[in-house]
């Protein structure tokens, strides 16, 4: 191959995310008709998951295919842009906004300065919440021990009564079944449950109502810039198909693994009710304006979100 | 069964103030005596994180990441503290069995080799600093954690990594130039 | 320039294994070896930029929130040892057991099982019984070699026992539920264990010299211990910790530092506590750690290095070319890069570096991925004890009187490495071992 690429997951091989990614790296190669050849490596195998930033600008990895709000300690736009807690209710919300609503322009913007390409973007897919306790609603959340990652998603809780604690992804499991936490933000429902999740936290809010983590995938920006326009096109294309085709993957696994749960009499699984979910987004606001007070490249991103919520009668 | 009762004996803290061989050294295990205190100090600001979530419901938002930042400062500091103190695990079965002079020149080997090692360090260390500390667009600006309390512990811990390095690079040619010279010694 | 990635990635791992090799033999420092040698090969194979793996790596790896476990049950071994506690429990408990012709060692392996389930990382455990245990045995006259075994392998056995980190790491790496690997390592460790206090008992029958019985006249000269004196703040110290865990209190970290406010309310209880005995207990922390996290620095830069440089593809690659796709013998391969690799690398690195390569050919091969953690973590407990990388071994030398050299330590080991490849066997040979309860 003319152009031989080395992009970090945010995910371990063998789950299914890794294998949706693995697939776009080969059609890329069939596109471009072997010219380029992109290698996926697991999370961790070349740096951590929070540090793939800088080790793109120094050339160390070529690109990733992670989750932008990893990167909210350097920026808090990366957080607000990154996970805008409670802003979109489904995949092709957030991805309207990206391709459609100025949220391409405005990433490529915020990476210029990291010597950075976004290429392009969607999402993990939608999230479920994990709960051993039953959640019907805002209320429920009052004294809430719930673990969440880094970036807005904590701040949110934490306004909306919960207390966040602080807590590895590897403890999450251990900390569900000793009751060291009552809930987790984790990941999408079919991952969870198959990660045996729901045999210690049987109470499951699916559709979830907090995070829609952004997917990205991004590259050196020298390395872009020396791409031919084509293979450029390739790129920026296939990108846009791979947003699409891993939030409908991931959809349809969940929807066999809600099946498979709700049949299981050991577990509840809880859904929101609309009004509930407004409750939920209203508190969300509020932390939205306290981020974007914090840089101004996070109250562009303030700015950008609710003008496009506004204009899509969502907010 | 060569050994007795008194043959047995734990290893003395107290003894590393001697094996440091410079002032260097002594400076460091002087300040390992009053930073060591700290590993106390996790353990119980965990204990009070322990009873506030489980008595009061109240987890705090800032015991697990100081807990883990002052472990972190700790293990490289630990890092020279071992090296001053000549801690560090090596393989001596081959050291063990050549000559005084010959032991003398592996030493400095070592130090040559764990000079070319902070080197490089220090210059990797540099750029991770730099890109804690500043923006992009050369303003100061501290990466933080990103979590809701937020401190900026990724910055002082990169810059940190990169102070060490500065001491274990001035350890080593301290150690060196103890090492030439008595090769010097050794031949005279 | 001569570019070091020109000679190819077989030929580039032979030289990265020879070179760490040799710079060990030279007596070099083994943190410093493994760091320098993911430097040169960083610098070598992709140039100045990449030299930043490294540091990246230091950082990722020291402010691991897990990792805090390692200084608190440090700290908590030492408190434990820097008072009267550990000579009075291990007195009593060999009044206990004295009837027993190395009972010393059997009750070692005993409280190193119920240390395993109270935590789940190596480096606290091992150092916690080579301050507690060996030397008690070592002054009752036991053998050095039996002694020095019974130690490291039943320090070890924290990661074979659950909670287990290794087994939480595999879990995630693999993407399996990480409760059905407690379940199916339970009794794999338990077997393992079992497997220990047998050779014990069998070496002692056989040679009784061993481990001398003590001396009736001596004993009728000593006062009786205090039992309760004795076993009340330890037994206190283990409910503590794994009260805490298993009621749901605390996470395996945080219950490691409720561990230590526990015992040190025990030395206040029992009148020892003060400045000095605090500061030698941390100091001996603070070396134990600056020792094991930069060990543990210089491989995960290592791996990290490896990788770039493509080692994920060439190491799939040779397993197919092996074993020809053939179940067993995929699996007999797999073990023994993992064995080979465990003499090198600590476990973090070997499990990041082959588990990502692994899993996903034993699910091809229709192997279950919860046996497949569970032969992994038994695997790993071989490379916490084989040179010339053992970290138990090291940990024990960190702490084991003076005298005790690392080579006599791996000539301990050699017998109870034999017993755990045979625990690995029966592993493999009868899965159901780790998955009965299904
Ligand atoms: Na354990
Ligand atoms: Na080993």
């Amino acid at each position: 191959a003319d152009y031989n690429f080395k992009f970090q997951s945010s995910d371990p091989s063998g789950v299914r995310n890794f294998e949706i990614k693995q697939q776009w790296a080969d059609r890329v190669e069939a596109m471009t008709d072997g010219r380029v050849s992109i290698e996926i490596m697991p999370v961790g195998s070349i740096v951590s998951h929070t540090e793939t930033l800088d080790a793109i600008e120094a050339g160390i990895l070529d690109g990733h295919i992670s989750v932008t709000e990893y990167f909210s300690g350097k920026d808090p736009a990366f957080g607000l842009i990154g996970n805008t807690v409670g802003a979109w209710s489904s995949p092709d919300q957030l991805i309207s906004y990206i391709y459609y609503g100025g949220g391409y322009e405005l990433m490529n913007e915020l990476y210029e300065p990291y010597g950075v390409k976004f290429v392009g973007g969607g999402a993990t897919g939608l999230e479920a919440f994990v709960s051993s306790v039953p959640l019907d609603g805002v209320a429920d959340l009052e004294g809430l021990k719930l673990r969440a990652p880094e970036g807005l998603v904590q701040s949110v809780f934490a306004a909306a009564g919960a207390s966040p604690v602080n807590l590895p992804g590897s403890e999450v499991f251990t900390g569900l079944s000793k009751g060291v936490i009552d809930a987790a933000d984790y990941t999408v429902f079919s991952t969870n449950h198959n990660a045996g999740m729901h045999d210690v936290a049987p109470h499951p809010v699916y559709p979830g109502f907090h995070s829609l983590p952004l997917l990205e995938v991004v590259m050196n920006l020298d390395e872009w810039n020396d791409l031919p326009a084509d293979i450029q096109a390739i790129f920026t294309t296939s990108a846009r198909d791979f947003a699409h085709d891993i939030s409908t993957q991931l959809a349809m696994a969940d929807v066999d693994a809600v099946k498979e749960a709700r049949a299981n009499p050991d577990i509840t699984v809880h859904n929101w009710s609309s009004e509930e979910r407004m409750k939920f987004r209203a508190i969300a606001r509020t932390q939205w304006e306290r981020y974007a007070e914090q840089s101004p490249n996070a109250q562009k991103v303030y700015e950008s979100v609710t003008a496009h919520l506004e204009s899509q009668g969502l907010l | 069964m060569s050994d007795t009762p008194e043959t047995i004996q734990l290893p003395e803290p107290e003894r590393d103030a001697d094996l440091a061989s410079n002032a260097l050294d002594r400076g460091i295990v002087w300040l390992g005596t009053k930073l060591s205190l700290l590993f106390a100090a996790v353990a119980v600001i965990s204990t009070y994180e322990i009873l506030m979530r489980y008595v009061f419901n109240d987890p705090t938002t800032w015991v697990h990441e100081t807990a883990t930042f002052i472990g972190a400062s700790l293990f490289i500091f630990g890092g020279l503290y071992a090296f001053a103190t000549d801690k560090h695990v090596r393989v001596v079965l081959i050291y063990d069995s050549v000559s005084e002079r010959a032991q003398c020149g592996l030493r400095i080997l070592h130090h040559l080799l764990g000079l070319g090692f902070s080197g490089m360090m220090l210059y990797a260390g540099w750029t991770m600093a730099r890109k804690a500390v500043f923006t992009p667009w050369g303003a100061f600006r501290l990466e933080t954690s990103g979590s809701a309390w937020n401190p900026p512990f990724p910055a002082y811990l990169k810059v940190f990594i990169l102070v060490a390095f500065a001491v274990l690079t001035l350890q080593l040619v301290l150690h060196l130039i103890r090492d030439v010279r008595q090769l010097r010694k050794l031949y005279v | 320039m001569f570019e070091l990635s020109s000679i190819g990635i077989g030929y580039g791992s032979l030289l990265m294994l020879s070179l760490m090799i040799l710079l060990l033999l030279t007596g070099m420092q083994l943190a410093f070896v493994t760091g320098f040698v993911a430097l040169i090969f960083a610098l070598g194979w992709f140039g100045p930029p990449a030299l930043g793996i490294v540091t990246s790596r230091m950082y990722s790896f020291i402010g691991s929130y897990v990792f805090l476990a390692v200084p608190m049950f440090v700290l908590m071994a030492a408190l434990l040892d820097h008072s009267g506690i550990a000579r009075d429990l291990f007195d009593a408990m060999n009044r206990l057991g004295r009837k027993l012709r190395g009972g010393v060692a059997v009750q070692t392996l005993v409280v190193a099982m119920i240390l395993a389930s109270m935590s789940g990382v190596i480096g606290g455990e091992t150092v916690l019984l080579g301050i507690l245990a060996l030397p008690q045995m070592l002054r009752l006259g036991y053998d050095r070699n039996l002694a020095i075994g019974t130690t490291c392998a039943g320090g070890a056995l924290g990661t074979m026992l659950p909670p287990s980190i290794v087994l939480i790491i595999y879990g995630l790496t693999a993407n399996v539920s990480i409760g059905d690997l407690f379940k199916g390592a339970f009794l794999p460790a338990f077997i393992l264990a079992m497997l220990y206090i047998a050779y014990v008992l069998i070496r002692v029958w056989l040679n009784p010299s061993l481990a001398p019985l003590p001396d009736e006249q001596d004993a009728d000269d000593t006062p009786a211990p205090n039992f309760f004196k004795a076993l009340m703040f330890p037994i206190l110290s283990v409910i503590t910790v794994l009260g805490s865990i298993y009621s749901g209190i605390a996470s395996v970290t945080e219950a490691s530092a409720l561990g230590v406010v526990g015992i040190a309310l025990s030395t206040l209880i029992r009148g020892e506590l003060n400045l000095d005995m605090l500061r030698k207990a941390t100091m001996t922390t603070l070396r134990t750690c600056g020792m094991i996290i930069w060990i543990g620095i210089g491989a995960t830069a290592l791996v990290g290095v490896y990788n770039l440089m493509g080692g994920i593809e060439f190491v799939r690659d040779t397993i197919f070319a092996v074993s020809g796709g053939h179940g067993l013998a995929t699996i007999l391969f797999m073990m023994a890069i993992l064995l080979v690799l465990g003499m090198f690398l600590d476990w973090v690195g070997v499990a990041l570096l082959t588990m990502p390569i692994f899993v996903p050919i034993i699910i091809e091969l229709g192997y279950s991925p919860i046996w497949f953690g569970v032969v992994f973590c038994m695997n790993m407990q071989v490379s916490f004890l084989s040179p010339p990388f053992g970290p138990a071994a090291f940990y024990l030398k960190s702490v084991a009187p003076k005298g005790i050299t690392l080579g006599q330590i791996f000539t301990s080991l050699l017998p109870f490495i034999g017993l755990q490849l045979i625990a690995l066997a029966l592993l493999i040979a009868f899965p159901q071992l780790a998955l009965w309860w299904e």
